[in-house]
């Protein structure tokens, strides 16, 4: 229902290049990793996603270009969990999820019962209602993803965007968070990008992982695929070995004392 | 059952947010009306609080006039004393609630209606009016000067913040305030220093006055205030989503820029009209909304609102010290917001657990 389309992506920013020519297929209801190094370009390429940044070449969101979009208009659309959202430490969880319903109210008017329907529902789905008067201030790393989370399901956009929101959580909430993601995704059909930093994580959740290094798309498919031993050592620069698991592949880094002794 | 007490909690958010609100804003009317009739009863004169209350009462329609009041005293209080409390309360009002919408629209707590150069334009304005006319002219001409160096200023500040490639951010914005401030400041210092005999006018002027108001100053600034006042309140949620920063406002379809742009204009064009007629009153625009922050809330639905009743009380209050400390002599009331302002925000802050 809601696929994205990416063809011939160039993002140029104070004149350098920093993602060139990237065409690229999510279909409804898919999961796809965006996977690279620091700097590769997958930040950059979930913003022109999203709209935020000016590209060239065109993206559609089933079916609509995403450039042409009313504002309001793409932000129910395709909502974005930034890599370090901001939380304003006073604001309290339910006045921040609820400013989720932004792309529903128009400019000078204020929330109905309608949005803090949503907004309620958003929390009670990612079980956090019972500190919906707390601070954002007083909550935990893996407290603050969720309710980044709340808000973006606030938003009632069929597509997420996540940037690499769990790359600071410890593997318990990293775990809890994805795994909440694959729920929303199944029970709503949502189609999700994420830019991910680890691997392994990437394997298990994703159908499809894409691999950007240096701005450029360098190899799409099924985890299995992509993540070689080889493509690894090219574009990270990381020396690891691919374990077969139970949920997919593992990617273990190996230490250069161990490979030497080998 | 906890998850049952849980929903019914969040189900009564909505409503206990909007009594909580309804309550500071009760509270903020009867610290207007508290001030405003405390600054109508204390003076040189004294006029008795019954008769106060009657001469007030009689100006509704139908309302006989009982009261006992002499026609000098009666000059006095709705010539002199009244004009003179609504004229600050309207200038307090204001410069709260512009700075409170400056702090929003630009993220910064620092911000204060003066950031981009608002008062030193204005400052500008007077200097020239009081330097080069004849002194029957130049009451009439000051608040005009004023308003117009006021505007003109920001207008440098937002031109020059624009053009400076990174135009897009706010910072350059306030850079270019900083700027035109320093580059106005300096003209206009240039200009009271050659003409040092109107330095002590100049000076009057600078540091804020309402001695010569009245019904004239008040119709004057209204229409413009009022417009103001009502384009930022009704920016109150938008300014909430700002909080967020750019890149996330942009993300749930919010056009920043043309939002901040918006509230910047409605909150200099009320700056500039209460600017020209009380002159550079500081501290009220910077510490009102603050202090609101520390006991009321951070959201811009209590901040706005609350800054215009706060506000007006505290100059009301500040003006009635200003009168009456030193009479028959009036102290600055730009100095007594900051004498009587600092200590009691210190007050606040070290009484308040809450961060801003």
């Amino acid at each position: 229902m809601s696929g994205i389309e990416i063809r011939d992506v160039s993002v140029h920013i104070m004149h350098a290049e920093i993602l060139r020519d990237v065409s690229l297929d999510v279909a409804s209801g898919e999961w796809l990793a965006l996977i690279g190094p620091n700097g590769a370009g997958k930040t950059t390429l979930l913003r022109a996603i999203a709209g935020l940044t000016p590209f060239d070449g065109r993206v559609l969101l089933d079916g609509e270009d995403v450039a042409r979009m009313h504002a309001k208009q793409r932000a129910r659309t395709v909502a974005l969990v930034p890599q370090r959202p901001v939380l304003p430490p006073p604001m309290t969880v339910f006045e921040y999820v609820l400013l989720g319903r932004t792309p529903y109210i128009r400019y000078f008017d204020t929330e109905q019962a309608g949005d803090f329907a949503v907004a309620r529902s958003a929390l009670g789905r990612l079980d956090i209602a019972s500190f919906a008067d707390r601070p954002l201030g007083s909550l935990s790393g893996g407290e603050q993803q969720r309710v980044v989370l709340a808000r973006a399901l606030a938003q009632e956009a069929p597509i997420l965007l996540l940037d690499e929101g769990t790359s600071a959580l410890d593997i318990g909430s990293q775990q809890q968070v994805l795994e909440l993601v694959e729920e929303l995704r199944l029970m709503e059909g949502f189609t999700v990008v994420s830019a991910m930093h680890d691997l392994t994580l990437a394997a298990q959740f994703a159908h499809t992982v894409a691999l950007i290094s240096r701005g450029r798309l360098v190899g799409v498919g099924d985890p299995n695929h992509i993540l070689s031993v080889e493509a690894i050592r090219e574009h990270y620069g990381a020396e690891v070995k691919i374990v077969q698991g139970e949920d997919g592949i593992a990617v273990i880094p190996v230490r250069a004392a161990s490979r030497v002794q080998r | 059952m906890a998850t049952i007490s849980a929903a019914e909690q969040l189900h009564a958010i909505p409503a206990l947010r909007a009594r909580k609100r309804i309550g500071w804003l009760a509270a903020g009317v009867l610290c207007v009306a508290g001030a405003g009739l405390l600054g109508l009863f204390v003076g040189p004169i004294h006029l008795a609080p019954v008769d106060v209350f009657k001469k007030l009462l009689s100006v509704l329609p139908f309302v006989r006039d009982t009261s006992h009041l002499t026609a000098t005293q009666e000059a006095i209080l709705m010539q002199l004393r009244l004009p003179r409390v609504v004229l600050a309360g309207l200038v307090g009002a204001t410069l709260s609630i512009s700075g409170a919408a400056y702090q929003g629209a630009f993220r910064n707590p620092l911000a204060d209606p003066y950031l981009l150069g608002a008062a030193a334009g204005a400052g500008l304005g007077a200097t020239m009016v009081i330097v080069f006319t004849h002194a029957a002219a130049a009451s009439n001409l000051i608040p005009v000067a004023a308003f117009a160096g006021a505007l003109i200023a920001v207008a440098l500040a937002y031109a020059m913040g624009r053009a400076g490639g990174a135009g897009r951010t706010a910072t350059s914005l306030v850079l270019a305030g900083i700027a035109v401030m320093s580059f106005l400041t300096a003209v206009q210092t240039y200009m009271q220093q050659r003409k040092s005999d109107t330095l002590r006018e100049v000076y009057g002027w600078i540091l804020g006055r309402l001695s010569t108001a009245g019904w004239h100053d008040v119709l004057l600034i209204l229409p413009y205030i009022t417009l103001g006042a009502a384009v930022i309140l009704a920016h109150r949620r938008l300014l909430d989503v700002l909080a967020l920063g750019d890149e996330e406002a942009d993300a749930l379809g919010v056009n920043t820029r043309r939002v901040r742009l918006i509230v910047v204009i409605a909150a200099s064009l009320s700056t500039a009209a209460a600017v020209a007629v009380s002159g550079l009153i500081g501290f009220v625009g910077i510490i009102v909304p603050h202090i609101i922050r520390l006991i009321a809330g951070t959201s811009y639905r209590v901040i706005l609102p609350l800054s215009v009743a706060f506000g007006a009380a505290f100059l009301i209050l500040a003006d009635l010290l200003g009168r009456t400390m030193i009479a028959p002599a009036e102290l600055p009331i730009g100095v007594v917001t900051a004498f009587f302002g600092a200590p009691f925000f210190a007050l606040v802050l070290r009484n308040s657990r809450k961060m801003i």
